[in-house]
C-alpha cells in the first residue's frame, strides 16, 4: 500500500505559511500548515512518508525545541528548516540534530521542492536502509552556504 | 470811645518876682513873646481855642480849625456848635466829662471824636486849662490836636493783636510762653487741653512741670540772650521724642518747636508742642510691616515689583537683579525697561493681558521668559494686583514674581529623557536593528517569493485557475507593502543621532531611573531599596542608553514580583576591586526559571505571554558596545539579581 507523502509548514507568520502552503501544493504535494509548534504537538502522529517544513523562531516552542522534542518522541519524520536569520551556530546545531535543509527566507520555489523531495526521499531511504542522519548532514549542509563557511 | 485824663487841681506857683528896675522891659518882653508863640502855633495843625465854660461856646478859635473839620470859621462861634458836632457816641460822656473836669481840676487832657462837614470821624486829643471866677470855671481855654492816625494806627494793631490770639488760640499744637525765669507766662487752648491743667493753674508755674528734666528753657533763654550762637529749634524730631507729663501723670511723645521772643517783659521763649503718639505708632506699624514685606521678598524665592502706573516706574525688591545675573540695581527699573527684557515671543501676550487687568481693575496671573544678563531666558510665573486710590483709581501694581526656571527645565528634560528612553526601548543599537530588519523584512519577502512562484506554476497550466491567479497577486501586493512598512518604520527608529558618550555617576543615572518609575513602583506597592557606595568615580558611557538598560531590569524586576505581597527592589551600586562599577537590579520574585537561565538575553526569550523578550537583549547589546558584561542569577534567599558591570574609566566603542 502506497501513501502519498504529505508536508507539515510551521510557521507563526500568518503570509509566509499562507504562501508556502499554496506553492507546495501548486506543486501537487498534500499539504497541512500549523500556526505554532504546539498546534503541531497536538496534531495525531503521522503515519507514511512526508516531512516538516519549520520555522526557527517562534513565539513559544521555537523550531529548535520542536525538533529536540519530536527527536525525543521517537519521531524519525524529516525537517526543513526556513528562517528569516539565521547564523552558522544555529545551522550547525540545527543539521547535527537531523535536519534535512537550512533555508533561508526568501527561498526559492526550486531550493524548497528539492529539500522537500530529498526529505521524503530520506524518509525512504532511511527505512529502506541504515543511514543515519547525521551522515546525510555533510552532503546536505552545501546547499545553503552561510559566509565564511 | 473817648479818652480822658485829669491832673490834680493845684495852685499854680508864683512867677518869678522880676525886680523893679526890669519890669517895663519884661511886660514888652512877654507882649512879644505871646505873638511869637502865637504865630508858632499858627504854622501847626493845632488848633488853639476859648470858650465861656458856661455855655460851651467858643469865643476864639484858631484859623486851623477850618482844616481840622472843614467847616467854616463863622460856624464854629454858633452856641451849640461843640456839642453838636462830638460824635453821637462820644457826646454825653464828653460833656459829663468836661463838665465834671473843670469843676474839679484846673486842667485835663480827653480824646474823642468829631463828625468833620464830609462826615468823616476824625480823633482829637483836647488839652484844656480852666479859669475861674470867684471859684467856679469862667472860661476854658485849649488845644485841639488830630490825632485820627495815631488812633487808626492803634485799632489795627488791636485788631491784629486779636486776630494773632485768636490763631495761637486755635493752633492744633500747644503753644507755650515761659519767660526767661522759666515760668509759664502764657498758654493756648490746645495746651490746656493735652496737658491737662486749666489755664490759670499754668501761668506763673516753672515749665518744668510739664517736660521735666528735659528742656532747660532758663538755660536757652539765656544763652540765646548772651551768645545768640544757638538757634532755637526743634527739638525732638520723632527719633528721640521729648516726654511731656500730664496732670493726671500720663506721659506721652512730643515733638518740640522753640521760638525767641523780645517783649517788654523780657525774653520769652515760644514752645510749640505736638502730641506725635498717634504718628509714632502708625510709624512703628508701618516700619514693623515693611521690614516683614523686605524680610518676606528677601527669604522667598520671590521677586516683588511695584510698578507707579503713572510715572511707569518700577521698584524691585527681592532679588530681581541677582536672578537675572546682574549687578546690585543694575536691572532697568522702568515698565519699558522690563517690557525690553521679555521674551519676543511672551511680550506682546503679557502685554495685552497686563492691559486688559488694568482696565477692568483686576489682577492677573501668568508666565513669561525674562532675558537675563547673559542672553539666557529665565521662567518666572507671576501674580500681580492693582492697588486703588480713594475714588478707586489704580495708581499702582503689586507684582509677585517667582522664578520657576529649574522646574521648568527640570520637566522639559526629564520629558526628552523619556522620549529618548522610549526610542531606545523601539532600537538600541545597529546590530539589534540589522537582525530585526533581516527578521520582519524577509517574512514578507520569503511570502511574496513563493506566492509569486505559485502563480507562475498556475499560469503554465493548460486552464490557469485566473480566480485562483488573482487572489494570489492580490496577497503578493500586501505583503509588499507590509514590507516597505516595516522599512519606513526602521527608518524613523534609525533617526536618534548616534549615541553621546559622557561622564556618568552611575548612582545618579539609578536615582534618576527610580525617579522616572516613582509612580509605576509605588502603584505597585514595591519597596525600594537604595543600596549605593558612597564616593564612587565616574564612567564613561551614553547616559540614555545606560538609562535604558537600568529601567529595563527595573521593568523586568517589576513584573516578576506582580501580585506578590512583600514586594522588595533593592537598586545596588558598588566598585569591584577590579575597578569595574557594578548596578545589580535585586528582586524578591520567584527568581529566573533555571531552563531560562542560558538564553535569557537572547531575543525573543520572554517568560511572559505578550512579551516580546527584546529588553534583556536590547540591554546586552547596550552593555556590550559599552565593552562592559551583563548577568543574571538567583539570590540566595531566592528573587533574581539581574547586574551589569562597566570597565573604569573610560570604554571602547
Amino acid at each position: 500500500m502506497t501513501v502519498e507523502p504529505k508536508v507539515f509548514v510551521v510557521d507563526d507568520d500568518r503570509s509566509v505559511r499562507r504562501s508556502v502552503v499554496r506553492l507546495l501544493e501548486t506543486a501537487g504535494l498534500r499539504v497541512e500548515g500549523f500556526p505554532s509548534a504546539e498546534a503541531f504537538l497536538e496534531r495525531e502522529r503521522p503515519v507514511g512518508p512526508g516531512c516538516v517544513v519549520l520555522d526557527v523562531r517562534m513565539p513559544g516552542i521555537g523550531g529548535l525545541e520542536l525538533q529536540r522534542r519530536l527527536t525525543a518522541a521517537g519521531w524519525s519524520t524529516p525537517i526543513v528548516f526556513i528562517t528569516g536569520h539565521g547564523d552558522v551556530p544555529m545551522s550547525v546545531e540545527a543539521m547535527k540534530h537531523g535536519a534535512v535543509d537550512f533555508l533561508l527566507k526568501p527561498f526559492d520555489d526550486e531550493s524548497l521542492l528539492a529539500a522537500i523531495d530529498r526529505a521524503i526521499g530520506s524518509t525512504w531511504r532511511s527505512s529502506e536502509s541504515d543511514m543515519t542522519a547525521s551522515r546525510l548532514d555533510s552532503n546536505r549542509c552545501l546547499h545553503w552556504s552561510p559566509p565564511g563557511c | 470811645m473817648a479818652t480822658f485824663k485829669t491832673e490834680p487841681r493845684t495852685k499854680e506857683p508864683d512867677p518869678p518876682t522880676a525886680n523893679a528896675a526890669s519890669r517895663d522891659t519884661v511886660g514888652k518882653e512877654q507882649i512879644t513873646r505871646a505873638a511869637g508863640f502865637r504865630r508858632l502855633l499858627e504854622t501847626t495843625s493845632i488848633v488853639q481855642w476859648e470858650a465861656d465854660a458856661r455855655t460851651w461856646a467858643f469865643t476864639y478859635v484858631g484859623p486851623q480849625a477850618v482844616r481840622l473839620l472843614g467847616y467854616p470859621i463863622e460856624r464854629w462861634y454858633e452856641p451849640d456848635f461843640w456839642v453838636a458836632h462830638v460824635h453821637p457816641d462820644d457826646r454825653d460822656e464828653a460833656v459829663r466829662f468836661c463838665e465834671q473836669a473843670a469843676q474839679e481840676r484846673d486842667a485835663y487832657e480827653f480824646e474823642y471824636r468829631m463828625i468833620s462837614a464830609s462826615g468823616q470821624i476824625v480823633w482829637l486829643h483836647d488839652v484844656v486849662a480852666v479859669d475861674r471866677l470867684d471859684g467856679a470855671p469862667a472860661v476854658i481855654r485849649g488845644f485841639l490836636i488830630d490825632v485820627t492816625q495815631r488812633k487808626r494806627a492803634e485799632a489795627t494793631a488791636r485788631a491784629s493783636d486779636a486776630r494773632l490770639r485768636q490763631l495761637i488760640e486755635q493752633a492744633p499744637d500747644a503753644i507755650i510762653a515761659v519767660r526767661a525765669d522759666g515760668q509759664i507766662a502764657f498758654v493756648n487752648r490746645r495746651a490746656e487741653r493735652m496737658f491737662g491743667y486749666r489755664r490759670g493753674d499754668l501761668v506763673g508755674e516753672p515749665f518744668e512741670i510739664l517736660m521735666p528734666g528735659q528742656l532747660d528753657v532758663e538755660r536757652l533763654a539765656r544763652d540765646h540772650a548772651t551768645e545768640a550762637a544757638q538757634p532755637l529749634s526743634r527739638i525732638g524730631d520723632g527719633v528721640e521724642p521729648v516726654t511731656g507729663v500730664c496732670r493726671d501723670g500720663r506721659s506721652f511723645p512730643a515733638d518740640v518747636n522753640l521760638s525767641s521772643l523780645e517783649t517788654d517783659e523780657g525774653m520769652v521763649v515760644v514752645t510749640t508742642i505736638r502730641d506725635i503718639s498717634e504718628r509714632l505708632a502708625a510709624e512703628t506699624a508701618r516700619r514693623e510691616s515693611e521690614e516683614r514685606f523686605r524680610l518676606a521678598a528677601t527669604l522667598g524665592a520671590d521677586i516683588i515689583g511695584e510698578t507707579d502706573i503713572e510715572t511707569r516706574q518700577v521698584e524691585w525688591s527681592g532679588k530681581v537683579d541677582e536672578v537675572l545675573g546682574y549687578e546690585q540695581g543694575e536691572f532697568p527699573r522702568t515698565v519699558e525697561g522690563w517690557a525690553a527684557q521679555l521674551h519676543p515671543e511672551d511680550r506682546d501676550r503679557v502685554m495685552l493681558l497686563g492691559k486688559e487687568a488694568n482696565d477692568r481693575l483686576r489682577g492677573m496671573q501668568t508666565e513669561y521668559r525674562i532675558r537675563a544678563k547673559d542672553g539666557s531666558y529665565r521662567h518666572w510665573t507671576v501674580r500681580t494686583a492693582p492697588i486703588l486710590d480713594g475714588p478707586g483709581r489704580p495708581t499702582k501694581i503689586i507684582s509677585v514674581c517667582s522664578d520657576v526656571t529649574d522646574q521648568v527645565v527640570a520637566r522639559a528634560e526629564a520629558l526628552q529623557h523619556r522620549d529618548a528612553l522610549a526610542h531606545v526601548a523601539r532600537v538600541s543599537s545597529l546590530g539589534e536593528l540589522t537582525a530585526t530588519l533581516a527578521h520582519e523584512l524577509n517574512q514578507p519577502l520569503a511570502a511574496i517569493l513563493s506566492d509569486a512562484q505559485a502563480a507562475a506554476r498556475l499560469l503554465d497550466r493548460d486552464q490557469p485557475d485566473v480566480p485562483k491567479i488573482r487572489e494570489v497577486l492580490r496577497d503578493i501586493v500586501a505583503d509588499d507593502r507590509r514590507a516597505s512598512a516595516i522599512i519606513q518604520r526602521l527608518r524613523d527608529m534609525m533617526r536618534r543621532d548616534s549615541a553621546a558618550r559622557e561622564r556618568l555617576d552611575l548612582c545618579q543615572v539609578v536615582r534618576e531611573v527610580r525617579e522616572i518609575m516613582r509612580s509605576g513602583l509605588t502603584m505597585r506597592g514595591i519597596t525600594v531599596v537604595p543600596d549605593f557606595a558612597a564616593d564612587l568615580p565616574t564612567v564613561v558611557a551614553d547616559r540614555i542608553q545606560i538609562q535604558q538598560v537600568v529601567m529595563n531590569l527595573v521593568t523586568n524586576a517589576m513584573q516578576a514580583m506582580d501580585g506578590l505581597v512583600e514586594a522588595r527592589l533593592t537598586l545596588r551600586v558598588r566598585c569591584r576591586d577590579d575597578g569595574w562599577q557594578i548596578v545589580s537590579v535585586i528582586d524578591s520574585g520567584p527568581g529566573i526559571e533555571p531552563s531560562m537561565v542560558d538564553t535569557l538575553f537572547e531575543p525573543f526569550t520572554t517568560s511572559r505571554a505578550g512579551g516580546l523578550g527584546m529588553g534583556l537583549s536590547i540591554s546586552r547589546n547596550i552593555i556590550e558596545s559599552h565593552s562592559g558584561q551583563i548577568w543574571a542569577e538567583n539570590g540566595p534567599d531566592g528573587g533574581a539579581s539581574v547586574s551589569f558591570g562597566l570597565p573604569p574609566g573610560g570604554s571602547a566603542q
